[in-house]
């Protein structure tokens, strides 16, 4: 029987590249350590085990550039395998510490499996994750999108050749680690303003999304909504968020994540266990910090203090619940959206990744469950990926997208407040800098430093460009970081092209910069020009 | 929405408290980088459906080179200003507004009445003869749209009914939100925003502060055509440490104690008492301003 529609779930995974060399221990990496082991390595276990038990599921994952470029990194690998190595010794000594605790001894002894079931996946692919997701996308189950180079945001860049080279750096680098073109991507942040949909043309993609008002303000008027793509003048296909199912999962107050059952992100053995117990765990400064074990579930509205023991089995019944609330609210809507339009509609659901498993500890189960629902609990819809649905459907409604981002308020005040709008006039003017020398720079009759110079400071505009650097100082969590990042990138790239253009190119410090910002090594800095 | 709070989630990870604690053992903003780049220079970026943001540099070369032209003290005898040209599809001027500011201040944020309007500004000096002195001019830009179209295509026309029904869907009928709902939620709040008192602020003042006359260009289209309207625009000045609200809202005050408010002004009664209590709390002032706005149309 054919289904009356389809479910298409897109994880966006992404994290500003941070690897720090110079220092054995940075603690800002561990932001990528984290979410390697609640999130990434869970959903990767979770995919893997359906394929394998041959359960029908299709998702689709936006890895971008800079998180694949750390999952490839050698150094940050060893890293983490350091850390999670750390980790596993110290809830070795948790379970032993828990024995005549039987509630926290069952917490310890999970997290003791999990965390060696993260290191056993992370060796089978060599140390690289992004190894474990081509392996899915190989064999068919699930699609992996790229992103903007450095998750650029592309509205608030001036010249049309920036944008063009996050798109197109997003692109190559797609190609050499996972060994085939991207059909789609996921633009920073959701971020859209005319003519992107051209660049993307050019560089061959076929579709990338929006958020709901990025379509529903379209023009002409959607005729579906959201619940078909629409085909931008260019000829790309968009496709929008669908606010039910997101509301399902975002919302603070409604939203599954508030369980009572659930683990409470919150208490934290970091801070709840004696001092020079948990010293050995944390950073060589010595200062109290989560280390991701954690005893307690949510309760309710209650003060930390009074927080009742996480009991797994509990949770995972809330998780199982969940799903099947999801998967039924899906039926419904999709029943409904059938008999109204008249034909098969597409509800595009989108998170963050991060969301399961870090934020929501049980997320990475969730979603185990819910395509386990849809493979035996109903047969009104199918999950499916945007390039299966553009194989299926070929007709669309030609519509120009509205300038959106899926940011706070929906367009792009979260990048440019009084926090940030400092940086743009440093930004702009390396991006012109850059297109400047590219242009110039064309027809290669140029030393081999000048070469690797310029090829160095395409990396460091990419990296200043980032659009975490800009979101952290709105949200406020990491300012000073954030800050010397984007200087840092603006002052690297400034020293580097004075002594270009002064002849006076310094060896190693184009090698230091080369060791620190080793992103994209095969990156040319002809992106930047029309003949790139 | 919550959606902010979860979204820090993934670079947040840690926690406030680590960052904090980093604060105060080791901070590193990293490296030194330009104030300026010795180029005479405007830029202008859009930042929602009603706003825009822009930034400049002029440099000692320029305003040398100004001054052999028009004289000494024409920096003095004339009023910094920045004119945000509204341009139409077939990129022709519609309307000009002229907004004074500060030439130190280098950046600004620009408020907008229609969403989706295209603009470019222009820095300049207004002499006091009227004379506009263009300093530079910036990129042009067009602003998000913040409702749902009219333009209905029209090989689709015929279904109406079918997509106020899609439209209200397109979102949540079970959490209670349609899209329709939703757009209208959306756009109601860029409404509002546009309505509110304004608190936005440039490094260096409001943002609004001093909007000038408003300038309507012929529209040459066919046919002979009138368009008019107007906006209130309030004003005032107290001591730098008092505290001012207009309407029951607070205000916030530039360092030297002045305010300024933009209001869109419909038909009917406008009350704006104005009260400002000194900023030790012993005395207070209040005027009651009321504006009433009656518009007649003649064919």
């Amino acid at each position: 029987m054919n289904p009356k529609g389809y479910w298409c779930l897109v994880l966006h995974a992404h994290l500003p590249y941070i690897r720090h060399p110079e220092h054995e221990h940075f603690l800002e990496e561990d932001w990528f350590f984290e979410a390697l082991t609640e999130c990434y390595l869970p959903i990767l276990d979770f995919s893997e085990r359906l394929l394998h038990e041959k359960i029908h599921f299709r998702f689709t994952i936006d890895l971008s550039p800079t998180l694949t470029s750390m999952m490839c990194d050698p150094l940050l690998q060893s890293r983490y395998l350091r850390h999670l190595n750390k980790l596993i010794e110290l809830t070795e000594k948790e379970v032993w510490r828990t024995q005549n605790s039987p509630q926290f001894h069952t917490v310890a002894k999970m997290y003791e499996n999990r965390l060696k079931r993260c290191r056993e996946l992370f060796e089978k692919y060599q140390n690289n994750v992004a190894m474990g997701f081509k392996y899915l996308q190989d064999a068919g189950v699930i699609e992996i999108t790229t992103c903007c180079a450095t998750h650029g945001f592309l509205p608030l860049m001036l010249d049309k050749k920036a944008q063009a080279a996050q798109v197109r750096v997003g692109v190559s680098h797609y190609k050499e680690v996972f060994g085939r073109k991207p059909e789609g991507i996921w633009l920073a942040e959701c971020a859209y303003t005319k003519g992107v949909d051209e660049i993307l043309k050019d560089e061959g993609i076929r579709y990338f999304f929006l958020d709901s008002h990025g379509i529903l303000f379209g023009n002409p008027r959607p005729k579906y909504g959201v619940f078909a793509p629409v085909i931008t003048p260019s000829g790309v296909a968009a496709f929008a968020r669908d606010m039910e199912s997101a509301q399902q999962v975002w919302s603070a107050e409604k939203g599954y994540p508030g369980d009572y059952s659930y683990r409470e992100f919150y208490r934290d053995i970091g801070y709840d266990l004696e001092y020079n117990y948990v010293k050995p765990y944390l950073h060589p400064d010595g200062i109290r910090r989560n280390l991701g074990l954690k005893y307690h579930r949510i309760t309710g509205k209650v003060p930390l203090e009074n927080k009742e023991p996480y009991n797994p089995d509990l949770a995972r019944e809330a998780a199982a619940e969940h799903a099947g609330n999801f998967v039924f609210n899906r039926v419904h809507q999709i029943e409904h959206l059938h008999s109204m339009l008249g034909k098969e509609p597409i509800v595009v659901s989108m998170y963050d990744a991060e969301l399961f498993g870090h934020w929501w500890y049980e997320g990475p189960q969730f979603l185990d469950y819910i395509f386990r629902k849809i493979a035996y609990d109903q047969n009104v819809f199918q999950a499916i990926t945007p390039s299966e649905y553009l194989k299926k459907h070929t007709h669309h409604q030609v519509t120009q997208p509205c300038n959106s981002s899926w940011g706070d308020k929906g367009y792009y005040e979260v990048w440019l407040n009084g926090t940030n709008d400092w940086i743009y006039r440093h930004i702009h003017k390396i991006t012109e800098k850059m297109i400047i020398l590219s242009e110039m720079n064309s027809n290669g009759s140029l030393s081999h430093l000048e070469y690797r110079a310029l090829n160095q400071m395409a990396r460091e505009v990419l990296l200043a460009q980032a659009s975490d650097w800009a979101f952290l100082m709105t949200a406020g969590t990491a300012p000073h970081y954030s800050e010397k990042r984007t200087r840092d990138h603006i002052h690297r790239f400034l020293t580097l092209e004075g002594e270009f253009l002064g002849h006076s190119l310094n060896e190693e410090f184009v090698k230091e910069c080369e060791h620190r910002d080793n992103i994209f090594p095969n990156i040319d800095y002809k992106v930047f020009s029309n003949k790139g | 929405m919550s959606e902010q709070t979860l979204k820090s989630g993934p670079t947040s990870m840690g926690g406030a408290k680590s960052a904090q604690d980093l604060s105060s053992v080791f901070v590193d903003k990293g490296a030194p980088i330009p104030e300026t780049y010795g180029e005479t220079k405007i830029a202008l970026l859009p930042r929602d459906p009603h706003w825009m943001y822009t930034y400049w540099e002029v440099t000692d070369q320029t305003i040398q080179e100004i001054k052999r032209l028009y004289g000494e003290d024409i920096f003095y005898s004339s009023q910094s200003t920045l004119r945000m040209v509204q341009i139409s599809d077939d990129l022709k001027p519609v309307k000009t507004i002229d907004v004074t500011i500060a030439l130190d201040a280098k950046n600004w944020y620009l408020n907008a009445e229609e969403e989706g309007s295209s603009w470019y500004v222009e820095l300049g000096l207004k002499a006091a003869d009227g004379r506009f002195i263009l300093i530079a001019k910036s990129n042009l830009i067009t602003l998000p749209m913040a409702r749902v179209s009219n333009s209905i295509d029209e090989k689709w026309v015929s279904i109406k009914d079918e997509l106020e029904r899609v439209l209200e869907a397109s979102g949540g009928g079970k959490v209670g939100m349609g899209s329709l709902e939703l757009a209208r939620i959306l756009t109601q709040r860029w409404l509002t925003l546009n309505q509110q008192i304004s608190s936005w602020k440039g490094s260096s003042g409001m943002s609004s502060f001093g909007v000038g006359a408003l300038e309507l260009l012929g529209i040459k289209e066919r046919g002979f055509r009138l368009v008019a309207d107007c906006d209130l625009i309030l004003y005032g000045a107290t001591e730098s440490t008092a505290t001012v609200t207009v309407a029951g809202r607070p205000v916030e005050l530039s360092p030297d104690g002045t305010f300024s408010l933009q209001f869109s002004l419909p038909d009917g009664t406008l009350d704006l008492p104005v009260k400002a209590i000194s900023g030790d709390r012993v005395e207070e002032r209040s005027i009651h301003i009321s504006v009433e706005r009656k518009s007649q149309y003649q064919p």
